[in-house]
């Protein structure tokens, strides 16, 4: 292979699939549907990025990212670029005083509703003046407000690789903007305390039975006696949503998949509960794919266009 | 036989076998190595057994073999496994001596198989009772899963599940769709897990938890995999860990196929953080919701939240609790007005504008309960609640004269409409505000109602008009199968002229017919309430309508459907009518019609012999009543819809409740005037059934099978609306009419003994032995005199007997009796309406072979222990015997030997008493009814004699009935009578003159589910 070649290719950076890819494409690099991602994008224009900006959108969109990690008032990630090995960039922001901590976790605190709006991804614009009265905004304004390093060759400094990472921060606070705060030192932790467990599921716990069953145990008891039927299985259903839980719980943040999560899901839980209806009701199942079900759907027609009815009263 | 048991092990439903002990006896238990149980089904049985479960599909079931802990018990110098039926293998204890040794669990190995997942789960949706085929029976612990797999198939439909990604394995990540249960569900999930026995889980893993999440998975798995995703969750190609975890999830295998192991344990764990606000469901970290409404004109709307389970009244206790707070801002995503919520006046929520209200109250609310949330509304938005605002409807007939004559169809009807509000009509001032209403959130005399204003005012407007519809709608109406002006729903119906009659009839009354009388051809006495049924009948047929009559048995359905038929001859209805039943009653009718309907024709149409195509539409011409079987109602439909029917009565009518067998299509699609039904099983049990049988009656009633699938099969079998059972019960209330033994302000005059024949025919089998036993009898004798002659006819009687009673008993055989006789098959199908009414009964013959045949017989087929009381038995083992079966719960049959059984015991639980052969002396035959004809006996008692057609049993019961002084002598002296009478009389009395049931015609298609093994 001839030197020139080796150069020409050494200048394109390695492709990566399956890294996290900007959603959105648009003429911002970002979306602009929420106000606190507009505001963002102000920040991101005023930066001195001029054409590495652009650069660094491509990145993004292409999904060189391949991983992101955001911290109290610090995130790291790793970019693909030219070298085999991704670079590792670093972005630190200043951080609210622990004292302008408390009072902004417990002005928010008194109103639980901005918490909870938080939490779902919304970002209430009362939110921004708390911050700006301690001092410290939401949005980067200053030089002191935030410094920044890669590992790439490029001296110039934010690089392409940090633009990048700069252009989907922008993307995850639009989903997310509780990053917006994490960046300003008020993580998770700080706002809600320690993380309560979720209940773990069952399969993980794996339980065991008494390998030996106890003794003493009689055949009728071993295998069970008739019963009357058990029927209680909850309240029907309400046709009002396809797949509550999904409508409720949104998609999986920072989703990869090229499908999209929401509208791939719905219809299969709308398959899912009809199938589910004919065994809550006893009916026989009929587990055969549609495309068994072509041939004898046309059986069943024919049969169809044959069957009569007598009707006395024409009802 | 074998009884299907089964044992959740390795994430797979494992289903085993339990079969009798092999006749060579067992060997004695082992002592070291786990043995194989000796009552195993092995795996030849088994995968010939579920092979019906997996047609086509080219897939076998995997044999494996489970050691499992079974209770069992020391035998001789080892042990044995207890069989899990009492019934069941009992001979292998009996006489042991060791009854009270206790059971302790002990390994041993039985041969499993692992059914491919499709087909479980088929299997789980079918098994619903103990008895599944013949000698074919299903465990409790089956019945468990089955049970368990409703369950899921409950969350399913409900949306409650989640997809998810585990970790199976060091290195093997697994996409899953996993349930997501909410408090109630742990509670059900709870009282559902007594359900599955120790037997269950013997393997020894598993729980019910786990089995119900690979069900979830499976169930869910079935549904969303196609081919396409199929393909691509084997092959990819996948550009991160969610798309192959994406893929997964519609795939066969459910395996993740990603390269990076870290990134796959990221994406588990940002699954579990997604799901986390659904999967915690914690009291404390739900919002609730209470809708509060205004307490004036002043007030105002106000959305309550508070904790889930939380005392009432309190702001949600930890108002920062992450999990708490983002279910209240996933909550404000489904009603965006909660993003307003804040505390006011000590309490948390937002207050809502009208509109709001009102879309919180239709829309919202349901949205937030399918998503998980707890909703409290006020009562008059609860569901079912029926809604206040209602129709009266005012029916005029625009024709003068009755029209039943039959110009019903093209009659018209007026009706006029007025507008109710809680059952009394709206005043001016209240429809002025109505009409006047913007938003459709109403204050109505101090309540409030959302409204469809603009079917309200469409309502109201048709109050100032007059609709015209045909007389069948107008029906409809007056059923409130039909709703009326704007939609809303019909309160009352009022019938004007003679649509009063019609209506009232409808509604039980039968104005008109109060005096129809007893047609003159009938012989014999119709009780008041059976002339109440004939005239039902006839009220039903003259408006044109199918009629069901399911009066219990015993009450005479027969006799009131043959005086219907005589009254429509007595009418001048000269076309015939097509009666089909099962084989077996088909002797019966014959019977009965000639007894209490002589002047009726009736044309049997079966066997091989029957006339075809034109000659049969010229015989049936001729005849009154055609008289033919299910399995000829589709076999020979060609030939019957040719005939001009007036009407078709079906009875048995059960037969036709799978609307998809053969014998259901052909009866709803052969033409004719009037339609009637009888059966004596309760119906409205069986919501499915009773949409075929009355769309059998009256076509187009209960709405198309998709849509009564919908509005009522299912809600009511999944029991999640308690209205809709009363809806189905109001339209279908006029068409059947069913009266109980046991409803004395009915059935005043019921005697507290009913006594019923049984008419039963032969099979082929057995008409072509007692052919040959009566050929060999009349070469004998007339060769024979004296002693010997006598001799000789007491020998032929016994034979025949035995003929009529089972081929295998006239054999000698013990095996194979399923089909072979037609009084068995007669005994059980009468023994199954026993059992569903939850009664006992005695069973008594003269033979001890025949009893343990009967023994044999019923307790396999119903799969319930069925003691059989000879002479034979001791003292103490007949005591046993006895208090066992008076102490017992379910349902059972008692075998007695006339003689041993005859006198002396107490047997009052029974309140059925089957003679299933003659000893033809009254006095012995009352002798044993009276055991359970005793002081404790509380309920009627039912005496159901079998007797098969043109035999020597139909012949002498008819010489006794004749009360001549032949009757008295057979009477003093039984059977020895017949030694005296000359040959020619004797042959008459003994000769086959009947009609025999051919084995294919004898069976109708049990269809679907029902028959498939």
């Amino acid at each position: 292979m001839s030197k020139k070649k080796k150069r020409y290719a050494a200048r394109l950076p390695q492709q990566v699939r399956g890294g996290i890819r900007a959603q959105s494409a648009g003429p911002q690099g970002g979306s602009t549907r929420v106000w606190w991602s507009r505001r963002w994008l102000a920040f991101l224009e005023n930066y001195r990025l001029g054409a590495r900006l652009g650069r660094g959108r491509s990145y993004a969109v292409a999904g060189q990212v391949s991983a992101l990690r955001v911290e109290a008032g610090e995130v790291t990630a790793a970019v693909q670029g030219a070298d085999k090995a991704p670079y590792r960039a670093e972005i630190r922001f200043a951080v609210l005083s622990e004292a302008a901590k408390a009072r902004v976790t417990a002005a928010l605190r008194q109103q639980p509703m901005l918490l909870a709006r938080l939490l779902i991804g919304d970002l209430p614009e009362r939110i921004e003046g708390l911050l700006q009265e301690e001092g410290c905004p939401l949005f980067p304004q200053r030089e002191q407000d935030l410094s920044s390093r890669c590992t790439c060759p490029d001296y110039v400094n934010p690089c392409k690789h940090l633009a990048a990472v700069y252009c989907l921060l922008g993307e995850a606070v639009t989903t997310d903007p509780l990053l917006l705060l994490a960046l300003r030192g008020l993580d998770r932790v700080t706002l809600f305390g320690p993380e309560t467990p979720g209940v773990r599921t069952p399969a993980e716990k794996a339980p065991h039975m008494e390998s030996v069953p106890e003794t003493g145990c009689g055949a009728a008891e071993f295998y069970g006696t008739p019963q009357a039927a058990f029927e209680d299985f909850g309240p029907a259903p309400r046709a009002v949503l396809p797949a509550p839980l999904i409508s409720r719980l949104g998609p999986l943040p920072f989703w990869r998949g090229q499908e999209r999560f929401v509208d791939t899901l719905e219809p299969l839980y709308a398959r899912a509960a009809s199938r589910g209806w004919t065994v809550w009701s006893g009916e026989p199942l009929d587990l055969r794919r549609e495309e068994e079900k072509v041939i004898l759907r046309g059986a069943t027609l024919h049969l169809k266009q044959r069957r009569m009815r007598a009707d006395p009263l024409g009802f | 036989m074998t009884i299907l048991h089964s044992c959740w092990h390795a994430s797979h439903l494992h289903i085993w076998g339990e079969v009798e002990a092999c006749a060579s006896g067992l060997p004695d238990g082992p002592r070291s190595a786990v043995a194989v149980s000796p009552f195993d089904a092995g795996a030849e049985r088994l995968c010939h057994l579920l092979r019906p479960l997996m047609p086509g599909t080219g897939e076998t079931p995997q044999p494996a073999t489970l050691e499992l802990f079974l209770p069992s018990r020391a035998w001789g110098s080892g042990f044995r496994p207890v069989p899990s039926q009492p019934f069941f293998n009992n001979a292998v204890f009996d006489g042991a001596g060791e009854e009270d040794a206790p059971d302790f669990p002990h390994p041993w190995r039985v041969t499993a198989v692992v059914l491919p997942w499709r087909a479980t789960l088929v299997l789980l949706g079918l098994v619903r009772e103990p008895r599944l085929a013949d000698e074919l029976f299903i465990g409790e612990s089956l019945l468990g899963f089955a049970t368990l797999f409703r369950f899921a198939g409950a969350l399913v439909a409900r949306g409650r599940f989640l997809p998810a990604l585990h970790r199976t394995s060091e290195k093997v990540y697994e996409a899953r769709w996993i349930p997501a249960l909410d408090a109630a569900d742990r509670k059900r999930l709870e009282r559902l897990a007594p359900r599955l026995p120790p037997a269950a889980f013997a393997a020894g893993n598993g729980s019910p938890r786990e089995a119900l999440e690979e069900l979830v998975d499976r169930l869910v798995r079935a549904s969303v995999v196609t081919t396409l995703s199929r393909a691509h969750a084997e092959r990819g190609p996948w550009y991160s860990p969610h798309d192959a975890w994406f893929a997964a999830l519609r795939g066969e295998t459910r395996q993740v196929r990603w390269k990076t192991q870290a990134e796959l344990e990221a994406l588990a764990g940002a699954l579990r953080q997604w799901r986390q606000p659904v999967e915690s469901g914690e009291p404390g970290k739900v919002p609730r919701f209470t809708l509060e409404v205004p307490d004036g004109p002043e007030g105002a709307w106000f959305l309550r939240v508070l904790a889930e389970e939380g005392p009432e009244g309190e702001v949600p206790p930890p108002a920062w609790d992450a999990a708490f707070l983002l279910s209240l801002g996933q909550a404000s995503l489904l009603f965006p007005p909660l993003a307003r919520a804040e505390t006011r006046g000590g309490k948390f929520g937002c207050a809502l504008s009208e509109e709001e209200a009102h879309a919180f109250l239709t829309v919202a609310a349901a949205v937030l309960e399918a998503a998980g949330y707890a909703v409290n509304l006020p009562p008059q938005w609860r569901p079912g609640h029926a809604s206040a605002l209602a129709l009266e409807a005012d029916l005029t007939p625009l024709t003068g004269e009755d029209p039943t004559t039959g110009t019903l169809s093209e009659a018209r009807v007026a009706v006029t409409w007025s507008v109710t509000f809680n059952g009394t009509p709206l005043t001016k001032e209240e429809a002025v505000q109505l009409e006047r209403a913007e938003t459709p959130l109403v204050s109505l005399r101090g309540q409030w109602q959302t409204l469809d204003l603009k079917r309200v005012r469409e309502a109201l407007r048709a109050q100032q008009r007059t609709d015209t519809v045909p007389v069948r709608q107008a029906v409809r109406l007056a059923l409130g199968t039909e709703p009326g002006a704007g939609g809303l729903e019909i309160a009352r119906a009022r019938g004007r002229g003679w649509l009063d009659p019609l209506l009232d009839g409808l509604a039980g009354g039968m104005s008109g017919m109060e005096s129809l009388p007893v047609p003159t051809g009938f012989r014999g006495v119709l009780r008041p309430y059976q002339l109440r049924g004939f005239r039902w009948l006839a009220f039903l047929r003259a408006w044109g309508f199918g009629a069901c009559l399911a009066d219990d048995m015993g009450l005479g359905k027969t006799v009131q459907a043959l005086a219907f038929l005589l009254h429509e001859k007595d009418r001048g209805e000269r076309r015939p009518v097509l009666l089909a039943g099962p084989m077996t009653v088909l002797g019966s009718w014959l019977n009965e019609a000639r007894r209490f309907a002589p002047e009726l024709r009736l044309l049997l149409h079966h066997g091989p012999g029957r006339a075809k195509g034109e000659d049969l539409a010229r015989a049936a011409m001729d005849a009154d009543v055609v008289v033919t079987s299910y399995a000829l109602l589709h076999r020979d439909y060609a030939a019957l819809r040719r005939i001009g029917w007036s009407g078709i009565v079906l009875d048995e009518a059960q037969n036709i409740k799978n609307p998809d067998t053969r014998q259901a299509r052909a009866a709803r699609a052969l033409q004719a005037d009037y339609r009637i039904a009888l059966t004596g099983t309760p119906m409205e049990n069986h919501v499915g059934e009773l949409w075929s049988v009355m769309d059998f009656l009256n076509p187009g009633l209960l709405g198309r099978r998709a849509v009564f699938r919908e509005t009522f099969f299912r809600p009511i079998q999944a029991g999640t609306d308690p209205g809709a059972r009363a809806r189905l019960r109001r339209v279908t209330a006029p068409f059947i009419l069913r009266r109980l033994k046991t409803d004395r302000r009915v059935i005043a005059d019921l005697p507290a003994k009913i006594e019923a024949k049984v008419f039963c025919p032969l099979t082929r089998e057995q008409a072509e032995l007692y052919e040959e036993v009566l050929e060999s009898f009349r070469r004998d004798a007339e060769a024979s005199e004296g002693i010997e002659r006598r001799g000789l006819i007491l020998a032929v009687l016994t034979r025949l007997k035995q003929v009529c009673n089972h081929p295998a008993h006239f054999l000698g055989q013990s095996e194979n009796l399923a089909r072979r006789s037609g009084k068995l098959e007669r005994l059980v199908e009468r023994l199954e309406e026993v059992f569903a009414r939850g009664e006992s009964a005695l069973v008594f013959t003269q033979y001890a072979v025949m009893g343990k045949l009967l023994a044999h017989h019923l307790c396999r087929t119903f799969a319930r222990e069925t003691p059989f009381l000879h002479g034979g038995l001791t003292r103490p083992e007949r005591d046993r015997m006895i208090r066992a079966f008076q102490n017992g719960t379910r349902p059972q049959a008692f075998v007695l030997s006339l003689k041993a059984g005859g006198t002396g015991l107490n047997l009052t639980r029974a309140n059925h008493v089957f003679h299933f052969d003659r000893w033809w002396n009254p006095a012995v035959e009352n002798q044993a009814t009276d055991r359970v004809f005793r002081i404790g006996q509380a309920r009627e008692v039912m005496v159901h004699t079998l007797l098969c057609n043109g035999t020597l049993e139909e012949r002498i019961d008819a010489l006794i009935a004749d009360k001549t002084g032949l009757a008295n002598e057979v009477v003093v002296s039984g059977e020895e009578f017949l030694t005296g009478l000359p040959d020619d009389a004797l042959l008459e009395v003994l000769k086959l003159d009947a009609e025999v049931v051919d084995e294919e015609d004898a069976a109708p298609e049990q269809g679907g589910w029902g028959g498939w093994a």
